[in-house]
């Protein structure tokens, strides 16, 4: 068989890995805080796999790496004292039950009958010094460098930090990302917390919507190049040596 | 089989319960004393294609950047929103709104208590102040049948004018708080409960500790914004449509790899 066939076939494969992160962003398009991500695709040279180096080599498309969008999303106005949007390339920092750090920029926070400050997901947000927080019931307010007061008594600070490699995240599902320590640092003065908003997700939809399209056609182009390969070596079984 | 078919199929679950949130919403948008609801929703897990950091090659390099593909989202919860609705002056001695934290105590026919802002009272016939579906509110205030007018103070102190021009007062209106009121479970009727998300109600009188005080002759109205709503309600229906697409181009691509092979 001709080994183009096997390319045709490793490129549609890869059109479905696309679909599967664009359905995956697109799925959450209205989840706050949600970073979107996209894969990218190299070359991988025939020869290095044949071993066949004399050849001039066709290549396979495969798996290149992954981003993650750290572009902000929309900020909304929700008026609820437990939401809390970062300007900036912040994060909050979460505890998680393992006693690991993650981060995220979902700031919907909920509290627990303790009062204690918690993601969505029920981990506890964390101070700047890594523990968690407790509110008493009352008033909650926040300034803008994310302390926060109940009834005009600052009781906490939000913990936030930066993150210096964003191609060292690791998504972990429930809008929570992880990253080695050394990949993060104090967040500066540039970043601002706003209480009573939102950050939405970053997925653009129109652009989602256009990938899908390219997505989509490309597969039916590489699946129609399939079909030729199938039709050329069909020819050649039924067609070539028959007496007419 | 491609897994953005499921993946897709998770977004429009999730904004079907979001829409579903939305039309709560607006269906109680003149309730008196209902507390708005949103859906939350969070990414699910990923799947793990190629680890950042893993060798690709021989001589120790490594590679950068990871491979995840993420398998969808889910709904985290669905959290009721405590901000006040705008009160409305109705002159009814019985209305009352409680103008800042804390919830009316109310005596459920099982015995339990519930909890509401909805403060629109009214008497049984043993002259108890009830709820519009007759449960007694908590602690029980009798109004004697020859009282002329009540009043109820900020605190919650409930007085009424006999004939003669005595004033009595009857009793004081308690209000409970919750550390975590976003946790209550509803019950409907514009009732709440406590359970362990919430928990314990702390008693006290209005006005002292960080409750709220009485307006008598107010009521609290929803605290649904309407063009908020709506705004959502484009967004998730649109959210939805999107999903759709993706389900649908799933759906074509592995047509079109079924159709390779004729006959």
């Amino acid at each position: 068989m001709s080994v183009g066939i096997y390319i045709a076939g490793a490129a549609g494969q890869m059109a479905q890995h696309k679909l599967n992160d664009i359905s995956h962003n697109l799925a959450n398009v209205n989840t706050a805080g949600f970073m979107g991500s996209r894969s990218t695709f190299t070359t991988q040279l025939s020869n290095q796999i044949t071993g066949n180096s004399t050849q001039a080599a066709p290549a396979f498309a495969k798996y290149g790496n992954q981003f993650i969008d750290m572009e902000e999303g929309s900020i909304k106005q929700t008026g609820n004292d437990l939401d809390f949007a970062i300007q900036g390339q912040g994060f909050f920092r979460v505890g998680l039950a393992d006693g690991s750090e993650a981060y995220t920029r979902a700031g919907n926070f909920k509290l627990d009958a303790n009062g204690t400050l918690l993601t969505q997901g029920g981990y506890s947000v964390l101070n700047t010094s890594g523990s968690a927080i407790q509110l008493q019931p009352g008033h909650i307010t926040a300034n803008q460098e994310g302390a926060l007061f109940v009834n005009g008594n600052k009781v906490a600070d939000l913990g936030l930090v930066k993150i210096r490699d964003a191609s060292k995240i690791d998504k972990v599902g429930e809008t929570l990302v992880k990253t080695p320590a050394a990949n993060t640092e104090q967040a500066s003065q540039d970043i601002t917390v706003h209480q009573g908003a939102l950050e939405g997700s970053n997925v653009n939809a129109i652009l989602a919507m256009t990938e899908l399209i390219d997505t989509m056609r490309s597969y039916q182009a590489t699946m129609k190049v399939v079909e030729q390969f199938d039709q050329q070596s069909s020819l050649l079984s039924n067609k070539v040596g028959s007496i007419k | 089989m491609i897994r953005a078919l499921w993946t897709a199929a998770t977004g429009m679950a999730a904004q079907a319960l979001n829409v579903d949130v939305i039309a709560n919403n607006l269906a109680n948008v003149n309730t008196t004393g209902f507390k708005r609801g949103r859906a939350n929703f969070q990414d699910l897990m990923y799947q793990q294609i190629k680890s950042a950091g893993a060798e690709a090659s021989a001589a120790g390099t490594q590679l950068p950047t990871g491979i995840q593909v993420g398998l969808g989202v889910r709904a985290a919860g669905i959290e009721s929103i405590f901000l006040e609705g705008s009160f409305k002056n109705t002159s009814n001695p019985l209305d009352l709104a409680i103008e800042g934290r804390g919830f009316f105590q109310i005596l459920m026919p099982n015995g339990d208590l519930a909890y509401t802002r909805a403060g629109a009272f009214s008497m049984d016939n043993q002259g108890q102040i009830v709820t519009s579906d007759g449960n007694v509110l908590q602690p029980a205030i009798t109004i004697p049948p020859d009282a002329l007018t009540i009043n109820i103070g900020a605190d919650g102190t409930v007085s009424v004018e006999q004939p003669g021009g005595a004033s009595t007062v009857v009793g004081q209106i308690q209000l409970a708080d919750f550390s975590n009121p976003a946790g209550l479970t509803h019950l409907g009727h514009s009732l709440f409960q406590a359970n362990n998300a919430s928990g314990q109600a702390i008693t006290g009188n209005a006005g002292a500790n960080g409750l709220g005080n009485l307006g008598q002759g107010t009521l609290e109205m929803s605290n649904v914004n309407i063009v908020e709503e709506m705004v959502n309600l484009i967004a998730g229906q649109r959210a939805y449509e999107m999903n759709s697409k993706a389900v649908q181009a799933g759906d074509e691509m592995l047509q079109t790899a079924n159709n390779i092979r004729r006959g």
